[in-house]
């Protein structure tokens, strides 16, 4: 992990507008995520976990959304001041977003290699044949641990399982080489085994290619393996953040600790103790 | 020893293909269950984990097997009182309630027709059943969709509480809810089987919540059962390669206990 901010987010406040109302989201969210780390926000649904992460890709309706104020600087650059046309630069490029539900993700009457080759081409810094970007594609899906890439690139979402299509997913977002990968819940529809085979597999990413990972969960177990810091986001507030060991083993907010309290637990170090 | 409650042999469940070989959903699974005791079955997605809970409470046929309560065998027609004895909680907390039902009217149901109440000794019985599940009295004549997620189940709770059946069968009731109002459903859930010795069938992916809730453990994968036990035996010193694989999958915080 490096001194160097990768990702600014200073007093940012969104608002909603329905008929003329305008509600706020929230108000002054303030952090930072620093070049290489993993960074986990948690909080309950409608805490803000995903419209914060969606507000740093851009991805609110632009006729619906307002940020009266704040700024999201990502690698020095203010990014609510971009046009359109420069956050396509940027989103898939250099920030690529991983979603919960893989399935309505993709595209249903595409095959996963025509998707693939399409998003390659698009991005690619100079021009490639479909060959070529099909070539790249495999190369990708290898990268995930799919082995059938062969087959695989001929299918359509629906013939592969939860797990397979998540790795697609994160294979897409990796096309690019991003800078920051934001993960919005993208085990929580998975199965156990299946989870644990995702997480390693980002955690293996992360390493390899120095990637910075802003990972969205609610499930704490998921924070303490992938986390280096924790967020804890409440009713649009952050209420408490801090290394994962600070959060996990002295909590200094009553939310917090509410949070840590009602986390189902199975006590595997007791039981290891024991003669 | 004493009678169990509940006795499920050689249960299968096979879908006929056409043009295909069948699918075997569920292979001869046996098990019992005691008054008062929480089953929890984990395994996958497609391990059949469902397909078990929906024939036990005869949401589904039987292919073959047999399914005794009480010491006598469940029919494929199934009695009133079978029925009534044996309730379902969904995991979609909102939908599986009538969006045109008041919660009254959803509650009224089953007291109507399992035990023919009616007038003031109805309305008393809703007002307990609210008191029970911990929604407040006012709330009888709100819609489910004025209601929180949270809340929706423990109105689901409720209705099935309203038969007052000897067996609940749980499938995924807290998985579409936030960590802190599903401890709360589960807190629920342990008071109504201490008070009133209601046993369980749990069905849940999180397997945190079947070692919170369950005595006893069945694992399933592709329709059988790989394992079952003591809720801590098999947690603790998981026996089949399979069980292994999933205790060793779960996220763990590995920190001592301590309350925050």
């Amino acid at each position: 992990m490096s001194e160097e901010k990768l990702l600014e987010i200073k007093d940012l406040s969104v608002a909603f507008r329905k008929n003329q109302v305008t509600t706020p989201v929230f108000s002054g969210l303030s952090f930072d995520i620093y070049q290489g780390e993993t960074v986990c926000l948690v909080g309950e649904s409608g805490s803000g976990k995903s419209v914060t992460a969606k507000a740093i890709m851009r991805l609110l309706p632009t006729d619906s959304v307002s940020y009266p104020e704040g700024e999201i600087r990502f690698n020095g650059q203010d990014l609510l001041s971009h046009s359109e046309r420069e956050m396509e630069q940027i989103r898939g490029d250099q920030i690529a977003m991983v979603f919960q539900d893989a399935l309505s993700a993709l595209n249903p009457v595409y095959t996963i290699g025509t998707q693939m080759v399409d998003l390659i081409r698009l991005h690619a810094k100079e021009k490639l044949s479909r060959r070529q970007a099909l070539a790249q594609a495999k190369k990708l899906l290898a990268q995930v641990d799919i082995r059938h890439a062969d087959e695989v690139v001929k299918q359509y979402p629906f013939q592969l399982s939860g797990g397979m299509r998540q790795r697609v997913m994160i294979a897409m977002a990796l096309s690019s080489r991003p800078r920051l990968l934001i993960a919005d819940e993208p085990t929580t529809a998975l199965d156990v085994t299946v989870q644990s085979n995702i997480l390693k597999l980002i955690r293996q990413l992360k390493e390899q290619f120095g990637m910075t990972i802003l990972f969205i969960t609610h499930d704490l177990g998921v924070v303490y393996e992938m986390a280096d810091r924790v967020l804890v986001l409440r009713q649009g507030e952050l209420v408490e953040s801090g290394t994962r060991d600070e959060i996990f083993t002295r909590p200094r907010h009553t939310y917090t600790k509410q949070l840590l309290n009602s986390m189902p637990r199975i006590y595997f170090q007791e039981q290891t103790e024991l003669p | 020893m004493e009678q169990a409650l509940l006795e499920v042999s050689h249960l299968s469940k096979i879908y006929k293909r056409k043009g295909g070989p069948d699918f075997s959903a569920v292979k001869e699974v046996s098990f019992s269950l005691s008054k008062g005791e929480a089953l929890g079955i984990v395994g996958e997605s497609g391990s059949g984990k469902t397909t078990v809970a929906k024939m036990v409470a005869g949401m589904l046929p039987v292919t073959s097997g047999s399914i005794m309560l009480d010491g006598q065998p469940v029919e494929s027609r199934r009695s009133k009182d079978t029925k009534r004895n044996i309730q379902y909680i969904f995991q979609d907390p909102v939908s599986s309630l009538n969006p045109r039902l008041k919660i009254k009217d959803i509650l009224a149901e089953p007291l109507k027709l399992y035990f023919k109440l009616s007038g003031e000794s109805l309305d008393n019985r809703i007002h307990k059943l609210l008191d029970d599940v911990g929604i407040p009295k006012s709330y009888q004549d709100r819609y489910p969709k004025e209601l929180s997620g949270g809340q929706c189940q423990r109105i689901g709770i409720a209705r099935a509480l309203a038969a007052e059946p000897s067996i609940m069968v749980c499938d995924e009731p807290t998985s579409a809810l936030d960590m802190t109002i599903q401890s709360q459903i589960l807190e629920l859930l342990q008071e109504l089987q201490r008070s009133r010795g209601i046993s369980y069938i749990f069905i849940a992916h999180g397997l945190e919540v079947i070692y919170t809730i369950s005595n006893r453990v069945l694992v399933m994968k592709q329709g059988e059962v790989v394992e079952t036990g003591a809720t801590t035996q098999v947690f603790h010193s998981p026996q089949h390669a399979y069980t292994q694989t999933l205790i060793q999958s779960i996220p763990k915080i590995e920190l001592p206990y301590f309350e925050y």
